[in-house]
Order: C-alpha cells, then sequence, then structure tokens
C-alpha cells in the first residue's frame, strides 16, 4: 500500500489509536469519538416499532464489536467498517424480533409499488416475472406483493349464489350466434347471454384465455396492453359474468356492495 | 425453494369473507414455486371460485378446509369442507360459474369426497412455463 493509500485509508485518524490498543483509555477515546456515528444510524432506523433508546444500545454495541474487530492493516478506514458493523447490527435487531427492516409502507403504496414494478419488469423480461423477482425490484417482503396483489385484484366473488340458476337461459338461444368457440364448453354456452353483454376486448380476452389457453403475458402482448391491465381485466370479467348470471335480486345486491366498495 | 416438504394446511371458517386468507396461503406457496405473477394470479381465482362453490353447496359446514402439496414443479390444492354430503358434486355444481372459471384456470380439477363423504375440490396449477 502506498503512503497515499495509507492516508486516504486514514481520513478519520483511527489507525493510531488502533495500533495503541488494546489499552482501555484508547479504546474508551474511539468509542467517545465515534459515538456519534453510532447515534447517528441508530436514528435512521427510528419510527419502525422499536424505541430510540433501544436502538441506540444496540447501535453502541455494534461500535464496540467494530473496536474489537478492526484491523488497522485491511486498508479500510474505520469509520466505513464501524458503520457496516453497526447497521449489521441494527438489521440484526429488527430480524430477531421477526420484523422487516424495510421501511414500513401503507398497503396503497405497496400496492402501487408492485403494479409499476411488474409493468417494468414485464417489458424488460418479456414474460410474467415471479413474485420474488417483484419483491426484489419493489424493495418489498413477498407477503407484501402477495397482499398487494389482493388490493389491486380485489377480485372477490363474495356472492354465494354464483351457480347458475337451473331455470337459466335455454341452451338454444346461445348456439349458432357470437364466437362459435364459446359453443366448445358447455359451462360457456350457458353463460353466453352474460358473456354477450362484455364489451369486445374482455370477450376477446376472456376467449384466448380460456379457450385457446394463452398465457396472460401473450394476451398481453397480442392486444397490446399492459399484463397488470390484462390480469385486472379477467378479474373484472369473471366478477362481471358472476353478476350478470345471478339475477336481478342479487345484481341489486351487488350494486350495493360496489357502492359499499366506493364508501 | 422447490418443494414443500411438509404439506401446508389450513383451516378457516365456513364463511365467504375467510376466503381472502386462503387466497393469500395458496398465492405463498405458488410464489414459494417461483411461478410467474400470471399464474399466481390465476391460483388465488380458482382458490377463490373453489371455496364460493364449495360454500354454496355445504351450507352446514363450519370450516373450510386447504391443503397444498407440490408435484413436478406444481401445486396440488385441495380444498374442501367439514360437512359430509351425499349427494357431490350436484347438477348444478357441475354446472357453475365457478367450476367453469376453475376448469379454465387449473390442470386436471375434479369433485372429491373425502373422509366420511366430506366434499373437496382438488387441481393442479400449471407447472412454470420454461423460460428460454
Amino acid at each position: 500500500m502506498s503512503e497515499e493509500d495509507r492516508a486516504a485509508n486514514d481520513a478519520d485518524g483511527a489507525v493510531e489509536l488502533f495500533r495503541r490498543l488494546p489499552d482501555e483509555i484508547v479504546r474508551e477515546e474511539l468509542v467517545e469519538r465515534f459515538l456519534p456515528l453510532a447515534r447517528h444510524l441508530a436514528r435512521r432506523f427510528a419510527g419502525r416499532g422499536e424505541s430510540v433508546e433501544d436502538l441506540i444500545q444496540v447501535a453502541d454495541l455494534g461500535l464496540l464489536n467494530a473496536i474489537d474487530r478492526f484491523d488497522p492493516d485491511r486498508g479500510v478506514q474505520f469509520t466505513t467498517f464501524a458503520a457496516v458493523t453497526i447497521t449489521g447490527e441494527l438489521k440484526r435487531h429488527f430480524r430477531d424480533r421477526g420484523w422487516s427492516v424495510r421501511v414500513p409502507r401503507s398497503l396503497q403504496e405497496s400496492a402501487l409499488l408492485v403494479h409499476r414494478t411488474l409493468e417494468t419488469l414485464w417489458q424488460d423480461l418479456g414474460r410474467s416475472p415471479t413474485i420474488s423477482e417483484i419483491a426484489e425490484g419493489a424493495d418489498l417482503p413477498e407477503e407484501a406483493v402477495i397482499e398487494a396483489m389482493d388490493a389491486i385484484q380485489a377480485y372477490s366473488p363474495a356472492s354465494l349464489d354464483a351457480v347458475v340458476s337451473e331455470d337459466g337461459t335455454p341452451m338454444s338461444e346461445t348456439v349458432g350466434h357470437a364466437d362459435p368457440s364459446f359453443e366448445v364448453a358447455e359451462g360457456w354456452a350457458s353463460v353466453a347471454p352474460a358473456l354477450e353483454k362484455l364489451p369486445e376486448r374482455e370477450r376477446r380476452i376472456l376467449y384466448l384465455r380460456f379457450f385457446r389457453g394463452m398465457t396472460q403475458t401473450e394476451i398481453a402482448q397480442e392486444i397490446g396492453i399492459s399484463q397488470m391491465h390484462i390480469s385486472r381485466l379477467i378479474a373484472q370479467s369473471l366478477e362481471r359474468v358472476r353478476r350478470e348470471i345471478r339475477g336481478p335480486e342479487a345484481q341489486e345486491r351487488g350494486a350495493s356492495e360496489a357502492e359499499a366498495d366506493r364508501r | 425453494m422447490e418443494d414443500l416438504s411438509t404439506p401446508i394446511t389450513v383451516n378457516v371458517a365456513a364463511r365467504p369473507d375467510a376466503l381472502h386468507i386462503l387466497r393469500v396461503v395458496a398465492a405463498s406457496a405458488a410464489a414459494l414455486l417461483q411461478l410467474p405473477f400470471d399464474a399466481v394470479d390465476e391460483v388465488r381465482i380458482a382458490v377463490d371460485e373453489a371455496g364460493v362453490l364449495l360454500l354454496a353447496s355445504s351450507p352446514d359446514a363450519d370450516a373450510l378446509q386447504l391443503e397444498i402439496t407440490t408435484s413436478d414443479g406444481s401445486l396440488l390444492i385441495t380444498i374442501g369442507t367439514d360437512a359430509p354430503t351425499a349427494d357431490w358434486p350436484r347438477p348444478v355444481d357441475r354446472e357453475s360459474w365457478s367450476w367453469t372459471v376453475i376448469q379454465g384456470l387449473t390442470l386436471d380439477p375434479r369433485f372429491v369426497s373425502g373422509d366420511d363423504g366430506r366434499p373437496a375440490i382438488r387441481f393442479r396449477t400449471r407447472p412454470p412455463v420454461k423460460t428460454p
């Protein structure tokens, strides 16, 4: 190591002190000098459910560990080494308590982030990203991504009368019009009138997904809108068909549910 | 993580507002298998639909049970109730919109009868698409 490097690595002037260890007085001087650094780092972790006093204790302990473990011949400035050690100690403190060290975010914020990250990754990768890829991209824990999916989609067929009524639309009404592919499955044929009421694009998306077996990513590419959008349109369309087939009384209830959703 | 060495089992109250718990558990299991977002999305929908169907046909049920195991990179998901039903599935179950959706989103969906004739629905998720 050149003299220049040596000087750069000792910009905080700690090396000389370290060479005089294990003198207790020198050790105290080091603690005193770097305590503000520890306190500063501790405060950066405040507001996450742990008291500042506790965090300061953890950071102080981290500083003591850093002093004990620092090797002045390694060519690293002590400030850098101490910051890494103290931050590691603080993170471990949170982890030990089973808490995420990430900045807490509201569900809405997470949902927005997940949405954006999904769009970006989908563009970049040309395929549907995995949950862990989204989590990494959004800097969120995986469980937050999954919760956010629920929030984004809000797909919840709350109705229990989701079955096709026995006096439902006769098959004869559904045969011979609309896209013939919809007639391949009896289940779909019986809901054809409901499908008819969907916008053309939504009907096409359901057709591509359920009859052509295309993935959401493939459909997104084919139709030219984002995968998130496809995911939403599929969920919404399934929900709409459901509402259509469960009779006027249930539809009213559906409307009041939607009303409640808006509140 | 590629495999669930121990099956996941979850019991919730047989109520529509408990379905979101099953959705989240199934989505988490799918995420463990590194399934893509769209597949995870559809697992959630299929689980939800199965729950809706079971609640409708099993009004006496107190609990819904979800069991998840893995096989060949896909999830084997079974959802059932604790109320024995002699008549399962009824024609109306086979014709239901929920069943139509489940058939479209999953592999090998079937109606099964568990211990003491407890009704259940079982399906596999699509295996992850191989990326080049």
